[in-house]
């Protein structure tokens, strides 16, 4: 029997193999946009595990929402990336460090 | 009324402005008679506001201009406060000014900054004016700082001599001392009084108790102010140790020496003290303070005119001296003496001071008297104004210095203490050191013969230059004349010493056979052995007055003393500034917490090392470490 | 052990499998391709939830339009394929705190007692309607954020292309950005006789 916890340990796993994703990646931004993918994607899940169990749908509606601004996020990430790439010719993220104090 | 006492002061200021801000065009001569013409009417005026004041009985007038300050309860006003006292001198000032005025236009029309001149000695004049017309404290600090500041100007007039710039520096500088004093002094009668005006204070004088105030150093609260005040007095009035500036502001033209010596600035400090003669009349210690000082500078200064070669520092010494005596009297409660002496010695010095120009500028701006003598016939003009101010300054008979010296010493006499006693012989010695010294000056530079190279170029200035002196030598002579005046004088509506006078013959008898008259006619023959004659005395190789002497050529080392206690500030304030400011304020505190962010800054900006990944995990480390301790609390 | 059991297991494994892989990988393009992997089995694992409608946008919008919009870039940027340089001790670090992390998490989801909830009934009745119920609760109760999430998207068109315009290539514009990453180099080229 699958039950509630099921769901959510897996979405727990996914979401920390997304943040050990953005520290061992150094190589290509493309990806680091990736793993923001898939934490997006764990916490919809978790949001859609909790509506499912507890029967409200309001968690699916903010699923909703939030599908709709990672899309307008990824846009403008990429539309980033590209004007980056751009610039630099290249997408190392450890050659960027214009922050640098 | 009112109008009239406005329009003195307004005319002088516009004098001022007029002369200063008017373009080259103005030809220079007629600025002057311009400036001249200001200064007339403001000196009719003035004759106008004495007549009335005599023609009336006892009146004062009283009044504000306008409120100038007025805060919660603290009202300062510029306005007027008219009585005997300071209307005689009102017309003393503006008409030793008027003439100092018609002898400029002759003796400084070669100057290029002519009209600058004008223009300063019409703002000193209007600042002396606003002191002496002035019914508050605050405006009578006004015209002292103003009076203060154009003798700043004045004494640096030639001010591409270095000499110069360093007397007026000098003049200034102590001056300050004395108005750092002079303020404080300001500030305890007010706290007294809550108020700075004269009338406030000197009728609300007998509702303070003295008795309960508290004291300072020993001394109590009105002696404490009164000495302060005094203080400001003695380094404007030049007394010892504050008169080292006097001398050495004789690099500025002759004209204002008289205008400062005679009627102006040094006048200042006696006004002073008249005009706030209640509090000196309440306090003993004071008193007798200034007495010492007087009678001190009267004796000592003298002695130092004596040997002298400079002849308008020979006449400043005197000054320094005469003004002594002024002070004095003020020591003995005797205002009106002191003020009477004012009066008299300002028509005499002026006339000494102008007669002096006159004779710089006949023999082209020379003023060592080792090179002058034989000027008598070459200069009859001048010689026999000379000899009129030479013989008022010793006091020779029925001549004004007789009658007002011999006034502060016969009053001197007869207040019978020992310290007035003390002073009363110094001041005797003094009036023979000022016959030696007067008549000293007089055998160098009119007797004998000339010693200065070329004779024939020698000659008397123009009628602009005599006509003043001849007019000041008439008043010079007939001033004392009016001792009714002064004797019966009210300084402010107090009481007035008692002075025991019977009449003018009387007095005039009893003068000749004072002591004085004795150290007239040994003065006379000492200065004439020795000057005229070109005598030695023998006892004067004694080593003990070759010492003294040596003393007083050194002018007793005041400057050196300034100088001792400049360099020791001077060294205190280098410490302060090595090893506290710089050391501990400006090391440690203004550039040491900058330092310490800074060093702070570089620790904490390698945190930021611009990579994304560094930041995630930053967020994300802390994220987990708060999560744990959420966890470890609830579970 | 029921099929649902067992097609739970198998795509919660393939998720987790490929988002492994996806994380230690270099190649953006297989990145990508894992990434269409993982949201095909979301949309599986969603429906398994009752969330049709979000299944299906999911495979829609995103595997349809988002992830196309990657592999697009991907192409478009033609990135070299480099190794992650990643630092051992990085690898450490991230493993590490990733770990400690799900371990956190894991004791959160056990100290609630999780396993005991069952979904009710009226969820999965026959007349139930995921789509119809979305679509009534996103109209009425959030009308005013679906508003505002249709403002976020058109902000985000004009902001992608905005950001990507460059002007006539013509034209004797400056560019600031050009000009901050000019450098010795780029300005002056020291050229010796032999290569002439």
């Amino acid at each position: 029997m699958i039950t509630m916890s099921h769901y959510l340990v897996f979405s727990a796993l996914l979401f920390c193999i997304s943040v050990a994703g953005i520290f061992i990646n150094r190589k290509n931004i493309l990806l680091l946009l990736m793993s923001i993918e898939l934490m997006l994607l764990a916490v919809n899940t978790n949001f859609i595990v909790f509506s499912h169990y507890s029967n409200d749908i309001t968690g699916q509606v903010f699923v909703f929402f939030i599908l709709a601004v990672a899309a307008a996020e990824s846009a403008i990430g990429l539309a980033i990336i590209v004007s980056l790439f751009r610039i630099r010719n290249s997408l190392e993220i450890n050659l960027i460090n214009n922050l640098k104090g | 009324m009112e109008s009239i006492l406005l329009l003195i002061p307004i005319l002088l200021l516009a004098s001022s402005i007029i002369i200063g801000l008017s373009s080259d065009s103005l030809n220079k001569f007629y600025s002057g008679v311009i400036s001249t013409s200001l200064v007339f009417s403001s000196l009719i005026l003035s004759i106008i506001v004495l007549i009335k004041i005599y023609s009336s009985n006892d009146e004062i007038y009283y009044d504000n201009f306008y409120d100038w300050i007025s805060i919660n309860g603290l009202n300062i006003g510029i306005g007027y406060l008219i009585d005997k006292f300071s209307s005689i001198m009102l017309v003393v000032v503006l008409f030793i000014s008027f003439v100092v005025h018609v002898y400029s236009i002759g003796y400084m029309k070669h100057e290029e900054d002519f009209k600058r001149f004008f223009s300063y000695i019409a703002l000193f004049t209007f600042s002396m004016i606003l002191l002496v017309m002035s019914n508050n404290l605050i405006q009578l600090f006004i015209g002292w700082e103003g009076v203060g500041l154009v003798s700043y100007l004045l004494i640096g007039f030639f001010y591409k001599k270095s000499s110069a710039i360093k007397a007026n520096l000098k003049a200034f500088l102590i001056n300050r001392i004395g108005d750092m004093f002079f303020i404080l002094g300001i500030v305890m009668i007010y706290s007294l009084f809550d108020s700075f005006d004269y009338r406030t204070m000197f009728l609300n004088l007998d509702s303070v108790n003295l008795s309960n105030l508290e004291t300072y150093f020993g001394l109590n609260y009105i002696d404490f102010a009164c000495l302060l005040l005094f203080i400001g007095a003695m380094a404007k009035s030049a007394q010892i140790p504050l008169h080292v500036w006097l001398p050495d502001s004789m690099e500025g033209p002759t004209p204002i020496s008289a205008l400062i010596h005679a009627a102006t600035m040094v006048t200042a400090g006696i006004f002073m003290v008249g005009r706030l003669a209640p509090f000196y009349e309440l306090t003993e210690f004071t008193t007798d303070f200034i007495l010492i000082i007087g009678a001190s500078t009267a004796l000592f200064m003298g002695l130092i005119a004596i040997f002298e070669n400079d002849i308008k520092k020979v006449i400043a010494y005197s000054t320094i001296s005469q003004l002594g005596y002024m002070v004095s009297a003020l020591g003995i409660n005797a205002y009106t003496v002191s003020f009477f002496h004012l009066f008299t010695h300002a028509f005499f010095k002026a006339l000494l001071f102008l007669c002096a120009g006159s004779v710089i500028m006949s023999l082209h701006h020379n003023q060592d008297i080792r090179k002058m003598g034989g000027l008598k016939s070459k200069l009859p003009v001048t010689y026999a104004c000379f000899l009129i101010g030479t013989l008022c300054i010793i006091g020779f008979p029925l001549t004004s210095g007789f009658f007002s010296k011999d006034l502060i010493l016969e009053v001197m006499l007869y207040e019978e203490t020992t310290i007035s006693f003390i002073a009363y012989i110094m001041l005797l010695i003094g009036a023979l050191v000022t016959t030696i010294y007067s008549l000293r000056l007089m055998f160098i530079v009119f007797y004998g013969k000339y010693r200065g190279g070329d004779v024939e170029e020698i000659s008397e200035q123009s009628n602009i230059i005599l006509i003043p002196l001849i007019l000041l030598a008439v008043l010079s002579l007939t001033s004392g004349y009016i001792i009714k005046v002064f004797v019966d004088l009210p300084i402010f509506m107090y009481g007035i010493k008692d002075i025991h006078y019977d009449g003018m013959v009387t007095y005039i008898e009893h003068g000749i056979l004072s002591p004085a008259t004795l150290t007239l006619v040994l003065g006379f023959f000492i200065a004439k052995k020795l000057y005229k004659d070109n005598k030695e005395f023998l006892f004067l190789e004694n080593n003990f007055l070759v010492e003294i002497k040596k003393v007083i050529k050194t002018k007793y080392k005041f400057d050196e003393l300034f100088l001792y206690s400049s360099d020791v500030l001077k060294k205190t304030s280098i410490f302060v500034t090595h090893k506290l400011d710089i050391g501990i304020i400006e090391n440690v505190f203004v550039n040491g917490v900058p330092k310490k962010i800074n060093s702070f800054s570089k620790i904490l900006k390698k945190t930021s090392s611009g990579y994304l990944y560094h930041y995630a995990f930053s967020i994300v480390f802390s994220l987990v470490v708060i999560f744990g301790i959420i966890l470890v609390r609830v579970l | 052990m029921d099929i649902i059991t067992i097609l739970f297991y198998l795509v919660t494994s393939v998720i987790i499998l490929s988002s492994m892989s996806l994380v230690i990988l270099n190649n953006t393009v297989h990145a990508a391709l894992l990434l269409v992997l993982i949201f095909f089995n979301s949309a599986i694992l969603w429906l398994m939830l009752k969330a049709e409608f979000l299944a299906i946008v999911l495979v829609l919008v995103y595997v349809g339009a988002v992830l196309v919009l990657f592999l697009f870039v991907i192409m478009l940027l033609d990135i070299p394929i480099k190794k992650n340089i990643s630092q051992k001790l990085y690898l450490l670090f991230s493993v590490t705190i990733s770990i400690i992390m799900f371990a956190e998490l894991y004791m959160v989801i056990f100290y609630h007692d999780f396993v005991a909830s069952v979904p009710t009934s009226a969820n999965s009745a026959l007349e139930f309607n995921n789509t119809y119920e979305i679509g009534l609760s996103l109209f009425t109760n959030y009308i005013f954020s679906f508003e505002i999430t249709a403002f976020i998207l058109l902000v985000a068109i004009i902001a992608a292309i905005a950001i990507n315009m460059t002007g006539r290539q013509r034209s004797l514009r400056q560019d600031p950005g050009k000009q901050i990453l000019e450098n010795k180099k780029s300005r002056l080229k020291i050229i010796k006789d032999e290569d002439l």
